[in-house]
């Protein structure tokens, strides 16, 4: 779970081209958007694009992105119970 | 201030007709033209349905007269356009300051997208007539020069609301004195380019999208052109044509709040249509209908709703969204709304939006679902709302009010 | 009602991105393909926003942000922008997924940056400005329509303070495909001239991101005013000369004292350049530009700062270390482009 969640950091700075951040300044249960990193609508569309090229999880409600993007710990769990 | 502005003629090929006689026709029949792709090769043909134009590049290079091998936004502008200029003579035109004012969202992507297939491969390969159309531009010189028109010509591209910034610009050098006719209008075919684009953004309706309605899931795309042909006072006397109705007022504005995305509250919306409505000196009780832009996504609705909300209520015009029958047609959807309001003051008729069952989410704005006759429609206000918060309404009058 | 241009901010293939041309000059330039001098990005733009940003949006703000400080303006009431091939290297990298991945698993930051208002848009979001925005994507007469546009605003009294940019970028692949078509020199031998020795065929290529405050109010740092700007499209040389006269003869101006003439290095395309301005006796006071900023669609931008640089001081700046051809004092300069014999394009502008 602890090498999911770092590869998650990693993979998150570079879909998301967030230059400044350093993925392991990025903690596991921060918040992903508004405050925390500050992610916005389109970062969430690109993280759904992370899930499917990464972890085979295709996410076809939009309306499901708030409750499983919140931080890394519920990317994580999201993709635990859903990986193929 | 300046001279008036008139509409004098029209020409619009979309899915629900080839022409305006088809097109009504639909809206009579109550026949969407949202149906699964038949034309453009995706891999999601099953997935999305879609507003094709009913011909293929080879149809349409048949009714044209024009090579089948250009690209298919060159083939549905040039079809479109010169419907719209057929009763005048362009060397007649010429003798006055003539404009073309033509816009697409993405040009001759259709194109483009085949060579890159094989460009990618090997950069040596690719056949390089597919991408000589790639530029906007492009379309609108190779039916421009086709038309015989010479004088002014531009393209505009500003996504959604590309051509209804097309009329507006054109109205605008008419009033201006710089042009005395002008042919404005717009088009965009289909890409995978664009279905693929807008599947990412996830706001495609994967069944007939239903604008304004509180249970739609997204847009679907379309294709199509329309122009119109706009006259001054003087030179409409001169051509001695009878207007279908007179540009009223106009407003371009920003929503400045994402990208992609309407402000909750509509604000670029309202700045439009309160500029228009500004302009034109007519009250909110003069609008017979509103066409309104109603994509069927849950963002441009329920933020244009907002802004109809604050400016009309509590009483409000008719009003509907004709991309229920005609898709959600990009660079075009604003010469083919605007053609349609045209042609709504003309023969007083009201478009139904296709389906309706529940309004919008804490709105109360209720679409027209029949197609409506020998209706007194004085004043339609059209919206066109696009990417990057470009946000443009049209207002038409009947004439000489 | 005039027109005076009061700040602009230039990001091109010289110097001139920090405001301030280096004390080496303008450079000819001695590539087929010439890129921009970029400036440090992060000095302009805040990191949380420059991630999304294409080069050609980073260059945009920059530019639109310089011209703005150069006017002193804080918001503009409007935004315009000309772009011939809008943002190609978002294009290139949705299409190329879109291929590579066989139409699935694709970016939305890529489309939604692809379409050509992203860069007017964006710079919009930037300066919360809510007024009117527009972009226009012509060829050669981009810029030329954008301006039309602001000049027309300017008039009919909708805003006063009008960003206007012309814009265009270079990348790899459709460097490659303009040079399969034969657009560009196999070699950079001669500069670009209006001396018809060197010639040969094909161009070389440039960008830009070039911006300019409009106003009907004149600043203490006005660079400029512009009297006209006219395009033709469609014609011929003779009736465009006829243009010419008639723009110059309303203006009140006998003969201007520069023409910056868009002469390419192409033998066929400047051929037609000769012709006009032979037509128009205006051979002995015109200078290239093209040399300085390569060939692309919007490269009259480039033109119309460096007039307004000129005309700032009505001498060739010192700086510029280019030859006045003792040409006496500079008010009036007529910027001169076409592409193809297609579209040919004016702007008079004149000391303000």
């Amino acid at each position: 779970m602890t090498e999911l969640k770092e590869n998650l950091k990693r993979q998150i700075v570079e879909q998301l081209n967030l230059k400044d951040i350093k993925p392991e300044e990025i903690g596991d249960d921060q918040p992903l958007f508004v405050e925390g990193l500050g992610l916005d609508s389109i970062d969430a569309l690109e993280l759904i694009v992370l899930l499917q090229q990464n972890y085979g999880i295709k996410l076809t409600r939009a309306e499901d992105g708030p409750t499983v993007f919140r931080s890394v710990n519920s990317m994580a769990d999201y993709i635990m119970a859903n990986k193929k | 201030m300046g001279t008036s502005v008139y509409v004098v003629n029209v020409g619009i090929i979309s899915a629900i007709g080839n022409n305006l006689r088809e097109t009504l026709k639909s809206f009579e029949l109550h026949q969407s033209g949202v149906a699964e792709a038949r034309f453009l090769t995706t891999r999601h043909h099953q997935e999305f349905p879609l507003a094709e134009v009913k011909l293929s590049n080879y149809e349409l290079a048949q009714l044209t007269g024009l090579d089948r091998r250009l690209s298919r936004t060159i083939l549905l502008s040039y079809h479109a356009a010169q419907q719209a200029i057929a009763p005048f003579n362009s060397a007649e035109l010429n003798q006055m300051k003539t404009g073309f004012i033509s816009a697409s969202s993405v040009g001759g992507m259709d194109k483009t997208e085949f060579f890159f297939e094989d460009f990618l491969n090997d950069p040596e390969s690719g056949d390089l007539h597919d991408v000589m159309h790639h530029d906007c531009g492009k379309a609108t010189d190779y039916v421009c020069e086709k038309l015989g028109l010479k004088g002014f010509v531009t393209t505009i591209s500003t996504a959604c609301s590309s051509s209804a910034n097309a009329i507006m610009l054109g109205s605008r050098m008419i009033k201006s004195g710089q042009l005395d006719v002008v042919v404005a209008g717009g088009v965009d075919a289909l890409t995978r380019f664009t279905l693929n684009g807008f599947n990412t953004l996830m706001i495609v309706d994967r069944k007939q999208c239903r604008p304004l309605d509180s249970s739609r899931e997204g847009l679907n795309l379309g294709e199509g052109a329309a122009y119109v042909v706009l006259m001054s006072e003087a030179a409409s006397k001169k051509f001695n044509t009878s207007p279908l109705c007179e540009v009223a007022g106009y407003c371009n504005a920003n929503d400045s709040h994402h990208q992609t995305a309407l402000s909750d509250e509509g604000n670029g919306p309202f700045l439009a249509m309160q500029g228009a409505l500004k302009m034109s000196g007519l009250r909110t009780s003069d609008i017979s209908y509103i066409n309104m832009h109603g994509t069927g996504t849950q963002n441009n609705d329920s933020a244009e709703g907002r802004a109809v909300e604050r400016i009309f209520h509590p009483s409000y015009p008719k009003l509907g969204s004709t991309k229920s029958f005609t898709g959600h047609t990009l660079g075009a959807s604003g010469s083919i709304e605007a053609v349609l309001s045209a042609v709504a003051i003309q023969k007083g008729l009201i478009y139904p939006n296709f389906s309706f069952t529940d309004p919008v989410n804490g709105l109360h704005l209720y679409p027209e679902i029949k197609y409506l006759e020998n209706v007194e429609v004085t004043n339609v206000l059209s919206n066109s709302f696009g990417f990057g918060g470009n946000c443009t309404s049209l207002i038409f009058s009947k004439p000489d009010q | 009602m005039k027109i005076y241009i009061n700040g602009m901010g230039a990001i091109s293939p010289q110097h001139t991105h920090n405001g301030v041309v280096l004390k080496d000059g303008l450079q000819q330039l001695a590539q087929i393909r010439n890129d921009c001098v970029e400036p440090e990005y992060g000095n302009y733009i805040d990191p949380k926003q420059i991630r999304r940003m294409s080069r050609i949006v980073r260059m945009s703000v920059v530019a639109s942000k310089q011209a703005q400080q150069d006017a002193g303006i804080e918001t503009p009431d409007a935004i315009i922008v000309g772009t011939a091939f809008g943002c190609l290297e978002d294009t290139y990298s949705f299409l190329s997924k879109l291929v590579q991945f066989k139409e699935d698993m694709l970016s939305p930051t890529a489309f939604i940056h692809s379409t050509h208002n992203t860069i007017a848009s964006q710079i919009a979001l930037l300066f919360q400005c809510r007024g009117y925005n527009s972009t226009y994507v012509h060829k050669n007469i981009s810029f030329e329509s954008a301006l039309l546009d602001g000049q027309l605003l300017i008039h009919e009294g909708t805003a006063n303070q009008v960003l206007v940019g012309g814009v265009d970028e270079i990348i790899d692949a459709q460097f490659s495909i303009l040079n399969r078509m034969g657009s560009y020199k196999k070699e950079n031998k001669s500069p670009i001239s209006v001396s018809n020795t060197g010639r040969s065929k094909g161009t070389i290529a440039g960008e830009g991101s070039i911006f300019f405050s409009l106003s009907s109010t004149k600043k203490e740092n006005c660079y400029a005013e512009i009297k006209s700007i006219k395009t033709l499209s469609f014609s011929d040389v003779s009736e465009f000369s006829k243009m010419t006269q008639d723009m110059l003869h309303s203006n009140n101006i006998p003969k201007p004292d520069l023409v910056l003439a868009g002469y390419n290095g192409d033998v066929a395309e400047d051929a037609i350049i000769d012709e006009y301005l032979k037509s128009m006796d205006l051979k002995n006071v015109t200078m290239a530009f093209k040399n300085y900023c390569g060939e692309y669609g919007t490269a009259s931008a480039f033109a119309l700062w460096l007039a307004s640089s000129i005309l700032k001081e009505e001498k060739m700046p010192e700086v510029f270390n280019l030859d006045a051809m003792n040409l006496g004092k500079i008010k009036n300069i007529l910027i001169y482009n076409h592409l193809g014999n297609v579209h040919h394009s004016l702007i008079l502008v004149s000391a303000c």
